[in-house]
């Protein structure tokens, strides 16, 4: 893609999806307009999936969001497990 | 705002709009200054259930509590701690104007979600050390990763978090000017403790017992603290840091006045009404709700408690090896 047509985002995994995602973090790079669903496009095919479980919360720039919320560059998209054992 | 029929004002003019209700006295760990390693637990059969912690909190709300605030030992160990959370959440912004709690961040990545979902939209998290090893030392688990976890999980859905950390001599001393620049840098802000002398623990109090004008003196060092006029209606005192942007809080029990403008009462998971943190007075809540006349008993309980709120509490660490001014844990009334 063009320089330009892109953004960056910073994928936080939280809690034991830490260990799901096997790094506290990643940075992608994907189209401008992207949501959260096509942003975890870029990663393994199984984590990706694991994130989209219904269960896993997102939060986007400082709030609450889901899968359909759209990305802007810069922001910090980060994944909360779900309560365990409750 | 209604008045409601009946508040709650003690013998000397205090409002009490605020309270501490502790959901469980079990924890995920075992910080040596709250409680020993093998901590001996209330049997289940003693705590509030969900239902009675509810009519509880109803209870005081009718009387005019404005302010909820659950605690523990950790709040967030208890099962169905969602379903009570939820269902004071439902007052707020009609009979409670806030609910909150205070964690020691364990589970937090977990439930930071569910709780912005259910209306709280502060937490306060315990944190006395960044460092891996201090911590495991201090709170006897090898915890630190996921408390940092869990706080980051909680800014990342906007819950605004305050970090209280208790200020220890010779172990987090010298790591406090930069463990409240990082809060800063997070957004945070950060209230000092001292250590306050509740139960029996392993080890001496007085070992660690850092006087919290000590620290302040040491902050000035690093740091420009401008007394601020922000108030929480707490015992904390506030200054604005000029090199962070923050605010640090300090609550002095033992060196400073601490009990003027309480307006607070603390319910322990057993539901006992403690009237204050420092003194042994409780009024039995559970005996109340469980008798056959719930709504009567509690409100009858409540007057009592009025009448017999003490003006000051009775902390003191004055020498070596000196027994509590309490003999109750910390974690039984949730600070």
């Amino acid at each position: 893609m063009p320089v330009g047509m892109t953004i960056r985002a910073r994928l936080v995994f939280l809690g034991r999806l830490q260990d799901l995602a096997g790094a506290a973090e990643r940075m992608v790079e994907v189209a401008r307009a992207s949501t959260v669903d096509a942003l975890l496009d870029q990663l393994e095919p199984e984590l990706a999936a694991a994130l989209r479980s219904p269960k896993v919360r997102i939060a986007v720039a400082g709030g609450l969001g889901g899968l359909d919320r759209t990305v802007s560059d810069g922001d910090e998209v980060a994944f909360l497990p779900p309560v365990s054992g409750g | 705002m209604t008045l409601p029929a009946k508040p709650l004002i003690d013998q000397f003019s205090r409002r009490i709009t605020y309270l501490r209700l502790s959901v469980t006295d079990r924890c995920d760990l075992r910080c040596s200054y709250c409680m020993p390693e093998r901590m001996q637990f209330v049997p289940k059969a003693e705590v509030l259930s969900l239902e009675e912690l509810r009519r509880l909190a109803q209870g005081f709300i009718a009387r005019g509590v404005r302010k909820i605030r659950l605690t523990g030992g950790e709040p967030l160990v208890r099962r169905d701690v969602l379903d009570l959370v939820r269902a004071l959440g439902r007052e707020v912004g009609s009979g409670l104007d806030e609910l909150t709690l205070t964690t020691n961040g364990m589970r937090l990545a977990e439930f930071a979600a569910p709780l912005a979902d259910a209306g709280v939209r502060r937490i306060n998290v315990s944190l006395d050390t960044r460092n891996r090893a201090l911590f495991q030392q201090l709170a006897r688990r090898d915890g630190l990763t996921q408390v940092l976890g869990g706080i980051a999980a909680a800014k990342a859905v906007g819950l605004k978090v305050k970090l209280n950390t208790v200020a220890l001599k010779g172990l987090n001393e010298s790591e406090l000017p930069a463990l409240i620049a990082w809060a800063h840098g997070e957004g945070h802000d950060l209230t000092l403790i001292e250590v306050m002398p509740l139960g029996e623990i392993e080890g001496d109090r007085f070992d660690h017992y850092l006087p919290l004008t000590a620290v302040r003196e040491s902050l000035e060092g690093h740091l420009t603290l401008t007394p601020s006029a922000h108030r929480s209606g707490g015992p904390a005192r506030y200054f604005d840091v000029a090199e962070t942007g923050g605010r640090l809080g300090l609550i002095t029990p033992l060196t400073n006045n601490f009990c003027d403008g309480c307006n607070r009462v603390r319910v322990t998971a057993t539901g006992q009404l403690a009237m204050c943190l420092g003194g042994e007075a409780e009024v039995d809540l559970r005996a109340a709700l469980r008798s056959d006349e719930p709504e009567a008993r509690l409100d009858a309980a409540l007057d009592l408690a009025m009448r017999t709120k003490p003006e000051r509490h009775a902390f003191m660490i004055r020498r070596h090896g000196e027994a509590p001014a309490l003999a109750r844990h910390m974690s039984a009334t949730g600070g």
